[in-house]
């Protein structure tokens, strides 16, 4: 899970996996899934009670989807 | 280190119980850059420091952080890392934590509201290195402005011995 300066950069690092390519993003698609509540709410002191609610569940589902695309 | 929370969620007490020392963890990252050891958190919450360590490896098991192989220390509580990373997270100019990730390096400044928040990274080609300004979750500056993410492992944290990914 790693930054490069550009998506050539990215293709040419030697640890690159053709198979993983639906993986690379603009920065700024991972910043905006990187804004999901399950990340965003990480300073909350229940955090991880919130995690087990509906509200928690659906984050962590909506995440997971993106991650699909 | 952080004061004691107070518990307001008595009808979960297990839940709670985790909640506090979450928090507890977190917020010693916060301020200082580096996780606590689990003795170090015992008078903190009034408890041994066994309790301290069992509820760890619960939250470790609920969570993408893991600890050192071999060890009772935190190696990763997301989204940073108790070992130096790649990334390197600065606030106001000073460098006192490190991302787990390229990936959680960009939700560490929802740790720091109202902040900006510094991302450097070395290039893993040798070339020039990268530089990421955030605040509240927006960019405010990308050097260069082509940065990419990619990750040629699974998200979601399969890999418990695996202390970087």
């Amino acid at each position: 899970m790693n930054l490069f300066r550009s998506e050539q950069h990215a293709k040419r690092w030697n640890e690159w996996e053709e198979s993983m390519a639906q993986t690379l993003h603009p920065v700024e698609w991972w910043i905006e899934t990187f804004r999901n509540p399950i990340f965003r709410n990480r300073s909350r002191p229940d955090y991880l009670t919130w995690l087990a609610t509906d509200e928690g569940t659906s984050a962590t589902m909506e995440f997971a989807h993106r991650l699909e695309q | 280190m952080a004061a004691l929370w107070v518990t307001t969620y008595g009808g979960i007490v297990v839940e709670t119980e985790l909640d506090v020392t979450y928090a507890a963890i977190m917020d010693e990252i916060v301020a200082t850059g580096v996780a606590p050891h689990y003795a170090e958190l015992a008078p903190l919450l009034q408890i041994s420091p066994e309790e301290v360590l069992r509820r760890i490896n619960r939250i470790m098991a609920m969570t993408p952080g893991w600890m050192a192989p071999g060890t009772d220390y935190i190696a990763s509580f997301p989204p940073f890392n108790n070992q130096p990373t790649p990334y390197r997270i600065s606030v106001r100019g000073d460098q006192r934590w490190f991302a787990q990730c390229g990936f959680e390096a960009l939700a560490c400044c929802w740790m720091f509201p109202g902040e900006t928040v510094s991302i450097d990274a070395p290039c893993l080609l040798g070339e020039e290195p990268l530089h990421l300004e955030m605040k509240d979750g927006d960019l405010l500056l990308s050097e260069p402005a082509t940065v990419v993410g990619y990750t040629r492992s699974r998200l979601g944290m399969q890999e418990p011995d695996q202390p970087f990914r």
